[in-house]
């Protein structure tokens, strides 16, 4: 499909932004490389870039560039999932948890804008947790807290997280490589999940409305 | 943590260590890790080069990509592959084949990249020559000795003049004093340029030294030209 170009002139005009900070977007890969298109006009070498794309992304960039460090803008556009982070915006928007957890987490964890990868993981799982029913709203700070002092230390290992639960008080642990566990009687396991399965459904879920999210920022 | 040593010849292996120190010659198979890599001499490194502190009093060729915080480079560099430094500080010659990103370039020398270079502040004396574009916040460049080359220059303030420090001008004749910046475009908010030859120049406040020839100007808030330089045209955008 051809699309429809805008030189970096025009650019400029249209979005009221000087060259300094183009090509500082461009160094802090906020502006992927691929958009910058060279092409041969009468007055020498041009370059141009795909319109609707650029536009969206600039008006984007000057929404946020006050709230965030131009680090964490480029992030946030990461075609990389596991570097990636989303805006708060954006996860609701794209349905990628429920708005209940993300308002928990928010609750839990204070007021932030954007989200690593990591922390997604978290909120994806309570989330899940929460769907099926298998665990309660109050029972999710258990979920972050175990996730962030011990994640770090079982990354890239296979895991799972399960939650136990007796007389009505619940825990949850987090176990590598499948080690066989035993509980007392009148302990019931309620959920295990294994961890890197859904690392891998964020990970689709992240970058799947990508495409169309690109286009549309 | 190993350490690695070489003194005088010697034919080794690459691999993670503390401190590489290399007095006289070594050639190393493999991707280098290390802390501090000090060579005094010559070193040949196959692979990728990951360190915090990079010292060459010398020469270094490496093959694959650098990923450093500091360079001092003393001497010649040769690197075949991509470069990330957060500081690199320039006293002879720095040959890159990819591209190079990072924090600072600054000192005298030649500096050749055959990709682009990404920085945020570009601050060299001498001679560069950058095949793509010259994309830094700042850019500084003292033309000096021989002719520099770059494709494309773009940033926040861009200015370029002929240097006038000259030691070199004690032995009359042996110095180059007509040291020329060659480029086709150049693009930025605050521009000064001297004894360049451009296609395009176009920023917001521009200022166009003696000794330039340029094809076209586009400027928005000022332009001034000096009697000695060459513009073909002007337009006020």
């Amino acid at each position: 499909m051809e699309q429809e170009l805008i030189s970096k002139k025009e650019l400029l005009e249209l979005t009221n932004i000087s060259y300094g900070q183009l090509y500082r977007w461009k160094r802090k890969k906020l502006i992927p490389e691929e958009w910058f298109i060279r092409k041969s006009t009468f007055t020498g070498q041009e370059t141009f870039f795909p319109k609707e794309k650029i536009l969206a992304r600039i008006e984007k960039i000057k929404q946020m560039k006050d709230d965030l460090s131009l680090d964490e803008l480029a992030s946030m556009f990461s075609p990389n999932p596991t570097t990636i982070a989303l805006h708060k915006n954006d996860i609701i928007e794209r349905n990628i948890v429920s708005e209940l957890a993300l308002h928990f987490y928010i609750e839990q964890k204070g007021e932030q804008h954007v989200f690593l990868f990591d922390q997604l993981l978290q909120l994806y799982v309570f989330d899940r947790l929460l769907q099926t029913g298998e665990m309660s709203l109050g029972e999710g700070k258990s979920v972050f807290d175990v996730f962030e002092r011990h994640y770090k230390k079982i990354q890239g290992k296979s895991c799972e997280l399960l939650i136990v639960r007796k007389m009505g008080i619940s825990t949850c642990l987090l176990s590598t490589n499948g080690n066989e566990l035993y509980f007392e009687d009148g302990a019931k396991v309620v959920a295990r999940l294994h961890v890197p399965s859904c690392i891998e459904e964020l990970k689709i879920k992240v970058t799947e409305g990508m495409d169309k999210w690109s286009e549309k920022i | 943590m190993r350490n690695l040593t070489v003194n005088g010849s010697a034919l080794t292996s690459g691999g993670t260590f503390r401190n590489v120190t290399i007095r006289g010659d070594a050639t190393i198979s493999g991707d280098v890790q290390c802390a501090k890599w000090k060579v005094f001499g010559n070193a040949d490194v196959s692979g990728n080069m990951t360190a915090e502190w990079l010292n060459i009093f010398g020469q270094a060729n490496i093959r694959g990509n650098v990923h450093v915080k500091t360079i001092k480079l003393f001497g010649q560099a040769d690197i075949r592959g991509n470069t990330n430094v957060d500081d690199m500080r320039l006293r002879g010659a720095a040959h890159i084949q990819g591209n190079i990103t990072g924090g600072a370039i600054h000192g005298y020398g030649e500096m050749n990249v055959s990709g682009d270079c990404e920085t945020e502040s570009f601050s060299v004396k001498g001679v560069v020559q950058i095949a793509n574009t010259l994309n830094a916040e700042r850019v500084d460049l003292s033309l000096y000795f021989a002719d520099s080359r770059i494709s494309e220059i773009g940033g926040k303030t861009i200015r370029v003049k002929r240097s006038k420090w000259n030691v070199m001008n004690l032995f009359k004749g042996m110095a180059n004093t007509s040291a020329r910046l060659m480029t086709e475009i150049v693009e930025g908010d605050e521009i000064y340029l001297e004894h360049t030859s451009a296609q395009i120049v176009r920023g917001d406040r521009i200022i166009i030294g003696p000794g330039c020839d340029i094809e076209l100007i586009e400027y928005q808030t000022s332009l001034q030209q000096s009697e000695r330089a060459v513009v073909k045209e002007k337009r006020k955008i």
